[in-house]
């Protein structure tokens, strides 16, 4: 299922700017950090390139686009891509209304929740998508076929499986600047709590914002587990389908999956380092929102 | 006007919980009734009684087999990927310059997401039975597959958990090593430590409760993983995750109807004792960093 | 502190007496010849200071002067490019740091945070193999010198930035070191500990009788306890000497300029080697700085001009700070200079902004240099 969020530690400077900083941290030399670097980088890349060489190669050694050709003709490609985008904004949409209210309301007025919804937050870490699942399919079975025939209650229960991540997300956010005095400022100016919401918190958040919806988006174009047991046919269940048959196309696609994913995320980081820029507050958390892995 | 203004808002607030609602609900409906259903049905029998059955069940033959290789992959791949991604981070942090660094930091948030399918095929483009490195090898005299390796094995799923797992270590380390301040290790060497003593004695016991914690923290992620699995050994490998996954799809004829619900309850409680035990860690590891 | 009374024969010149006898107990300093450069620049320029047994030297500078650099290379912290360091006439330049006995205290948080205050203390002792007993009794008596007897058990996060570093001098001075060095131990904390603190570590070092170098940027703090001070910039020594010397004495603009605050008047030399400063007529003869009419710049203390509400003065004044024993005045020439004033209040004055008044120098020239060159 998933992985993590990272302990908010803040990332607190040196106290004094020195010259020359060691460079033998930890009594350790230039050639361990040489050697581990290096290592970690090769096993890095090698599935990439590999990945890359074998969806234009194939098993018959010649250089060819056919896979990814063929891929994009596929009509099943077509839809399995639809359905997921069509969870997708239920999922976005679903989340932003959902936690953004409540993580601007809980550090208004009651900022000694934060620990406690945090908490929540991060419960659907503990229950494993495949079990989350089986709980879906008995519980919910007597629901209308509107919500358990359809995607929709993939959109459903990804908002909650997301949420370790979206939450973490929109809370540091929200954390970084200062809600309080901002909607003090606006309300003593005599603006409604409405126009306070849309004028001054939401462009405060928005780039907190944007991190939450590429997150749900990711999440929900590599989630597996539940889509493939409970027989729809998204983007990764296709994926899975087509790799059982045709394998050069699948790895094709996953190279294309992974660049995908890689730009939405190095995207995030960009975003997060941004707002450090204009906030002037470095958080680990802006790289711990975006930890996901999509089991 | 300003302090009045102040302190009317926070007293309007003081008791109220109703902003919370939603989102607690929501967790409540669509996460709490899925696990409480599994955990209730555990104890259920295809009556609707309770039984102890289906908890005995999950614990005999090729049930706790899979408990057994779904704990034993789990402490492979952890332990494994624990001291691949201390390495990293603590060569990682010892760096003057800052943007290795970030750069290193932005790149594992993006591996450590790179979980599932896609994952699964790289690596079957890599190390596969037609892999580039299987065949590499093989060119140079060295056939992986006739000395026993196999992608689609045990040891293949923890080479292949190590691409999200090691990244997700290196960014929950860096924090506490980055709090390791430079006057703990010149103040200890000042009084006469060499740096074998400061690492057993300053900076083993400030790093030994994140790392501790972050291992629990892969230890649940390798745990639960269904998709690479899925994806790479389609259900050659039983693991818990996999066993569910079959008996929801109903290719396994059990006689116990709640089998899988007591197998779910299962995995429940083993990540949920993990999760206890990283709270309690990560609360004393936070004690000594400001 | 009176002008006046100093002897003319010591301005301008750099003072490199020991003030006093020291006690026989310390160990003796020698830094010879130091250099450090990191990338283009030069952080210590063959840098060379002796400090006497027991001597406690402040070293004072801007930050980037070389004066951190130096007492780390002193601690072994900090490799050299070229000098050497001697301990008693023993070079200990290519000793590891742990093995160089020195006790050093650092600017903040410094303090192991998995250990008590009472095992941050004892660490030291402990890697010499110290037997438990006398750990104990040692680290209960340096607790009490820092006056924690009863913190003994707590950890760095539950101490005050005060106590922590009280707690981090016990610890430098358990291993009975040969040289304390303190790197600007008191610049994170408030004012009022800083100068509470400041006070007990000068009453420690002359109980102990220890050498001592300390490393600050705060002038108050160098004046307020060194046995001599040296002045630092760009890697290498400007001045060196009592902090009355320094503070009176200064051998060049920049020493004048860095401790203590300076009027700074810039004139033409007229024909009797004099210059006119708000109207009065200064002699120049003991400083040589250039023929007539060519231009010079004369520093003045605040405390060594004094304003006096007149009818028709000099000056207008434009703010008066009331510091409890003395008045910051501010005063605006009719030529538009800023001219800044200190003098002692004994209750009373009749000084307002906006006032006419008269400043007259009744100190002496602090430095004059010559600007034509």
């Amino acid at each position: 299922m998933a992985s993590i969020v990272a302990s908010e530690t803040e990332l607190v400077g040196k106290p004094s700017i020195k010259f020359g900083e060691s460079e033998k941290m930890f009594g350790l030399g230039r050639r361990f950090r040489f050697i581990v670097l290096t290592l970690t980088i090769v096993f890095f890349l090698i599935p990439v390139l590999a990945s890359v060489r074998y969806s234009l190669l194939g098993n018959h050694n010649s250089l060819t686009l056919s896979a990814y050709g063929a891929i994009f003709t596929d009509p099943e490609f077509i839809s399995s891509v639809l359905v997921s985008v069509k969870i997708a904004v239920g999922t976005v949409a679903i989340t932003i209304l959902l936690v953004t209210p409540t993580v601007v309301w809980v550090r208004l007025k009651r900022p000694d929740l934060v620990t406690v919804l945090e908490t929540i937050s991060l419960l659907p870490m503990i229950v494993p998508a495949v079990v989350v699942t089986l709980g879906v399919l008995t519980a919910f079975a007597s629901l209308p076929n509107i919500i358990m025939g359809s995607p929709v209650i993939l959109a459903l229960e990804y908002v909650v499986l997301a949420l370790p991540y979206t939450f973490r997300s929109i809370d540091s956010g929200a954390g970084s600047i200062d809600i309080k005095t901002l909607v003090e400022a606006s309300k003593s100016l005599g603006s409604t709590w409405l126009s306070t919401m849309v004028r001054v918190i939401l462009p405060n958040l928005r780039s907190a914002i944007t991190s939450a919806i590429f997150l749900s988006t990711a999440f929900v174009f590599g989630e597996f587990a539940v889509a493939s047991l409970m027989s729809f046919t998204t983007f990764p269940v296709w994926l899975v389908q087509v790799g059982s048959a045709r394998a050069d196309e699948s790895v094709a696609l996953s190279v294309v999956a992974l660049l995908l994913t890689w730009g939405a995320l190095t995207l995030i980081s960009i975003i997060g380092f941004q707002r450090q820029k204009r906030t002037g507050i470095r958080r680990s958390s802006t790289f711990s929102v975006s930890i996901i892995t999509k089991e | 006007m300003k302090v009045i203004h102040k302190l009317r808002i926070v007293s309007r607030g003081k008791k109220s919980y109703l902003g919370a609602v939603p989102l607690v609900a929501y967790v409540g409906v669509f996460l709490g009734i899925p696990a409480g259903a599994v955990i209730v049905d555990a104890f259920r029998s295809a009556s609707g009684s309770f039984t102890f059955r289906n908890i005995q069940g999950a614990m005999t033959g090729t049930y706790l087999a899979s408990f057994v290789e779904s704990i034993r992959l789990a402490v492979f791949s952890t332990v494994i990927s624990a001291f691949a991604g201390l390495l990293v981070a603590i060569a990682v942090v010892g760096m003057a310059d800052t943007r290795p660094r970030r750069a290193i930091m932005a790149a594992s948030g993006v591996f450590a997401n790179t979980g599932g399918v896609p994952l699964a095929f790289s690596f079957i483009a890599t190390l596969g039975n037609f892999g580039m490195l299987t065949r590499l090898l093989s060119s140079a005299g060295f056939n992986i597959y006739d000395h026993g390796f196999s992608l689609y094995s045990t040891t293949g799923l923890t080479i292949v958990y190590q691409y999200f797992l090691i990244p997700v270590m290196v960014l929950v380390m860096i924090p506490p090593l980055e709090a390791i301040n430079e006057a703990w290790l010149e103040a200890a060497q000042t009084l006469g430590a060499t740096w074998p003593t400061i690492w057993r004695t300053v900076i083993g016991p400030v790093v030994f409760p994140p790392f501790l914690a972050a291992s629990l923290l892969l230890f649940t992620d390798a745990f639960a993983a269904y998709a690479t699995a899925a994806a790479l050994t389609s259900g050659v490998i039983p693991l818990v995750p996999i066993q569910i996954g079959s008996l929801i799809q109903g290719n396994v004829v059990t006689g116990e109807a709640n089998l899988g619900s007591a197998l779910g309850f299962g995995m429940i409680l083993i990540v949920g004792i993990v999760a206890v035990a990283y709270i309690r860690l990560s609360q004393k590891a936070q004690k000594w960093l400001r | 502190m009176s002008h006046t009374a100093e002897n003319p024969e010591t301005f301008a010149m750099p003072n490199d007496r020991v003030p006093r006898e020291w006690s026989r107990k310390g160990t003796s300093v020698s830094l010879r010849g130091l250099r450090r450069q990191f990338g283009s620049t030069l952080a210590l320029s063959d840098l060379s200071l002796d400090i006497s047994p027991g001597e406690l030297v402040v070293m004072l500078g801007p930050s980037g002067c070389g004066k951190t650099t130096a007492l780390r290379a002193l601690a072994g912290l900090e490799p050299l490019d070229a000098g050497s360091i001697f301990l008693d006439n023993r070079d200990i330049s290519k000793r590891a740091a742990h093995k160089r006995e020195m006790g050093m205290v650092f600017q903040a948080y410094s303090l192991f945070p998995n250990m008590t205050a009472a095992q941050n203390v004892a660490y030291g002792l402990k890697l010499r193999g110290v037997p438990t007993k006398t750990i104990e009794t040692r680290v209960s008596e340096m607790l009490d010198l820092v006056r924690l007897p009863t913190h003994s058990d707590r950890y760095a996060n539950e101490l005050s930035g005060g106590q922590q570093q009280r707690v981090a001098l016990a610890r430098a001075l358990a291993i009975s070191p040969k040289v304390l060095l303190l790197d600007e131990p008191l610049s994170a904390l408030d004012a009022k500990v800083r100068v509470e603190l400041r006070e007990e570590i000068r009453r420690i070092q002359l109980e102990f009788g220890i050498t001592t170098l300390f490393v600050t940027h705060d002038q108050d703090e160098a004046l307020a306890i060194a046995d001599r001070i040296a002045v630092l910039n760009n890697g290498a020594i400007e001045q060196i000497g009592t902090p009355a010397q320094v503070y009176s004495s200064p051998v060049n603009s920049f020493v004048a300029q860095f401790v203590g605050s300076v009027n700074v008047f810039t004139e033409i030399i007229d024909s009797n080697n004099a210059v006119v400063v708000l109207g009065q007529r200064l002699n120049l003869d003991r400083w040589s700085v250039g023929s007539i009419g060519s231009k010079v710049r004369l520093m003045v203390r605040p405390e060594s001009i004094s304003v006096k509400a007149t009818e028709d003065g000099n000056v207008t004044i434009s703010a008066v700070g009331f510091m409890g024993s003395s008045l910051n005045i501010t005063a605006i020439t009719q030529a538009g200079d800023v001219v800044r004033s200190n003098v002692s209040w004994h209750g009373g004055s009749d000084l307002r902004p906006g006032m006419s008044a008269k400043a007259e120098i009744v100190g002496p020239i602090l430095f004059a240099e010559s600007l034509s060159s």
